[in-house]
């Protein structure tokens, strides 16, 4: 508590008696024009722009395919799924080989896991960046252990800016949020860049229009 | 009392000369630059008309953070603790560094895992945890490579930014006792392996901070490796550090800065992780930190904030633009400064909070072209700030400075006293323009006259002097006039 | 002045790209980092000339 006081008597002494700047600057901007299809537009392209995957589908069933493909293709024995409805309904229709872990499985069998599937609270489609609310899901740790993480977004959870992202948050800030824009990188070796470090190195998203079961 | 820890910008006359001669170091640094200097003119370019708009608003909003600074501070701490983070305050290293030891050990920390922070090399916190016998592992990979180098960061952004690959494939080997392909990705995953494991066993987790923000008690942490999501999900307790400095206002700042950062530091278009945190985990049952703690550093902050002319040092992003583009940087390297804190952000940073007696050759280690000031994305006129010191450093007070930079104030201050009394009138201008010539003359034929003037001595180490030629500009100017009549 | 090796070593790397294009001569409008330019140059022996801007005008100008 000392420190405390020490230090904001002597802030308050250093700015007592400036000159101060004319409050704060309007950041208000444009979103992104043209409605639905130019938010997938941009999404897809800014994410593969960051080195992740897109894939696009009507519906659950359709995401289900994508998802099945996903695993055969990259041979995945165990998948952490996270508490997502989305994603549970889309992995149950997924009847493979590999193992499914819970997010009450201990983490070291999901860091041991090939992939994590989970869902997003938002899409950001300026920057291609997902929006994490690990707490929404139970889904910290699948979507991020793993060396593969696949993220189930719904066309509507798609917004332009960072700006509309924050504001569609409201008052409930959840104690988590991380904001992905593609997989884990660095260039600390030379200035070459490595995917896939310590996150991980390789995000896709199935963009699911309808929540729903097609007809199909 | 404000401090860096190790310090050792009193010895950057000798620094250099080591840093000069080594022709692989400043290879490297001219490499990089150029990579990153071309990828941020496309980022910056891509918005064009926007960025200096962009500048200008980013610069309004931290000066009037700093402006209201005692407010903001306290509206994010009473916002933070709402939200269920133990918020401290510590006005200097040694009571940052003694709070998060106390911390720790009431968690019974045996290990403690970090991502990078700037603030945690400023305060000496890794000695101090290590002294009480814990485990402190650094988990970005530059970082790392640099804390099993025994090695302190060369740059704010890219810590191991002077080591080649070639060095670093030896200093894996060396430390993991094991052979590894010497190629960048498969070294990059034998960090993974081996740092997965120190993730796993750590008890709590450090991180900086990039954005306080008043309005909700939520703080910002960037990062592109995912190291730092990995310290603030799996160990028990996460402890944030940061200068008071750090605060914005508004949650909606963000988008602002955050198109910015990236863009001006590695010519990302964005960063590729934004953690926002806003409190502790709030179901037991959920993964992630069950305590999280904000210590708030001053650290000699408070005192810069009360100098109108250094003030803005404070608006600092540490986004590393500066670093970047600095040709003195581009010479000698980070370690040659002495500081955690190197190239122009440092020279005007580590100075008042370090002393000036201890920093005082870093203001005079630029040649004020003003390309930081150019590229600050927040526009700091470091230029302004450095001579603002040199004029303090100058001044009469001998204790503001070591015995290099006092030499030097000492030889020149009579010369520039005459310098200036020349420029103040024609004729005197005149007479003196007569004297240097001769002296010019003499200086570009022989050696004779370096030893009563030192600086021509130096000047001649790197150069020739060069010989007046032909008539003066004045004589021929009043001569074409007469002719034109 | 302060630092010539720091100095030395930035006139360096600019007369080695000076050299490289093949040019005949530098023209500046500032007299310091001329002087530092043509310092270096001649340093190094090479054949390229460093003009003030006024030099250069002055040799274009019919009247002097
Ligand atoms: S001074 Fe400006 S350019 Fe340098 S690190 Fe800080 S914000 Fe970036």
């Amino acid at each position: 508590m000392n420190d405390r006081r020490w230090i904001l008597d002597r802030v308050h002494s250093a700015i007592a008696d400036v000159d101060r700047e004319n409050g704060l600057p309007d950041l208000s901007r444009e979103g992104i024009d043209g409605g639905i299809d130019a938010l997938v537009r941009r999404f897809t392209d800014e994410v593969e722009a960051v080195s992740g995957v897109v894939h696009h589908v009507a519906d659950i069933d359709a995401a289900a395919r994508e998802l099945d493909t996903l695993i055969r293709s990259n041979q995945i024995t165990s998948l952490a799924v996270s508490r997502d409805p989305l994603a549970r309904a889309i992995s149950s229709r997924v009847i493979g080989q590999h193992e499914v872990l819970d997010p009450e499985d201990n983490q070291d069998a999901i860091a041991e896991a090939d992939m994590g599937l989970t869902g997003a609270r938002l899409g950001i489609s300026e920057h291609g960046t997902l929006m994490l609310a690990p707490e929404d899901d139970h889904g910290r740790l699948a979507a991020l252990l793993p060396p593969h993480h696949v993220a189930i977004l719904a066309t509507s959870d798609l917004v332009g800016t960072l700006s509309e992202a924050l504001a569609r948050l409201g008052e409930e800030i959840p104690p988590t949020i991380t904001f992905v824009s593609g997989p884990s990188r660095t260039a600390d070796i030379e200035q070459t860049l490595v995917i896939g470090i310590h996150g991980p190195a390789r995000v896709d998203i199935i963009l699911v229009d309808d929540r729903e079961s097609g007809t199909t | 009392m404000s401090s860096i820890h190790n310090v050792r910008s009193r010895h950057f006359k000798q620094d250099i000369r080591s840093a000069i001669a080594d022709v692989e170091l400043r290879g490297a640094l001219a490499r990089a630059q150029e990579q990153v200097n071309s990828k941020r003119s496309k980022a910056v370019d891509a918005i064009a008309g926007d960025w200096e708009s962009m500048r200008e608003k980013a610069r309004s909003i931290k000066a009037w953070t700093l402006e209201h600074l005692d407010e903001q501070l306290e509206l994010f701490e009473s916002n933070a603790t709402r939200n269920g983070i133990k918020v401290h305050w510590a006005k200097d290293p040694d009571s940052a560094c003694s709070l998060v030891k106390d911390i720790c050990s009431q968690a019974d920390a045996r290990s403690v895992i970090k991502s990078k922070s700037m603030v945690t090399e400023e305060i000496g916190l890794n000695a101090v945890l290590e002294a009480s016998g814990m485990e402190v592992v650094e988990s970005d990979l530059g970082e790392w490579i640099v804390q099993i180098a025994g090695e302190t960061p060369s740059h704010i952004v890219a810590p191991a930014i002077h080591r080649s690959r070639k060095s670093v494939h030896a200093l894996f080997e060396k430390t993991l006792q094991r052979s590894i392909p010497d190629d960048a990705e498969s070294m990059t995953m034998v960090a993974r392996e081996v740092l997965r494991k120190a993730f796993l066993r750590a008890d709590v987790g450090i991180t900086g901070v990039n954005y306080l923000i008043a309005e909700t008690g939520s703080f910002l942490v960037l990062e592109n490796e995912g190291n730092q999501r990995l310290t603030t999900s799996l160990p028990r307790v996460h402890i944030a550090i940061a200068g008071l400095e750090k605060v914005l206002p508004r949650l909606a700042d963000l988008d602002l800065f955050l198109r910015m950062i990236g863009r001006s530091g590695t010519g990302q278009v964005v960063t590729t992780y934004q953690n926002l945190f806003s409190g502790p985990k709030q179901d037991p049952a959920e993964d992630g930190p069950e305590e999280m703690h904000m210590v708030l550093v001053d650290n000699g902050r408070s005192e810069m904030l009360a100098s109108e002319r250094r003030r803005q040092t404070l608006q600092c992003i540490r986004c590393g633009a500066c670093l970047n583009i600095c040709p003195v940087y581009r010479q000698i390297g980070g370690h040659a400064y002495g500081s955690v804190y190197p190239g122009p952000i440092g020279s005007i940073f580590t100075p008042p909070v370090a002393g000036l007696h201890q920093a005082s050759q870093l203001p005079y280690a630029s040649s004020l072209c003003g390309a930081c000031r150019d590229v600050c994305p927040v526009k700091i006129d470091i230029p302004a700030v450095l001579l603002d010191l040199r004029e303090e450093i100058a001044g009469d007070d001998a204790q503001k400075r070591d015995a290099e930079t006092d030499l030097k104030v000492r030889r020149e201050t009579p010369a520039f006293r005459h310098w200036a009394r020349a420029m103040h009138s024609p004729t005197r201008y005149r007479i003196a323009g007569f004297f240097m010539r001769c002296a010019a003359g003499i200086a570009s034929r022989t050696t004779v006259l370096d030893r009563f003037i030192p600086p021509l001595a130096a000047w001649r180490s790197e150069r020739s002097v060069p010989r007046p030629e032909g008539d003066t500009f004045r004589n021929r100017w009043k001569a074409r006039g007469r002719q034109a009549r | 002045m302060t630092y010539p090796e720091i100095s030395g070593a930035m006139a360096d790397e600019k007369v080695k790209e000076i050299d490289a294009k093949g040019v005949d001569a530098v023209v500046s409008c500032d007299i310091s980092c001329l002087m530092q330019l043509e310092g270096r140059l001649k340093a190094t022996r090479s054949a390229v000339k460093s003009l003030h801007v006024a030099q250069l005008l002055a040799e274009q100008d019919p009247e002097s």
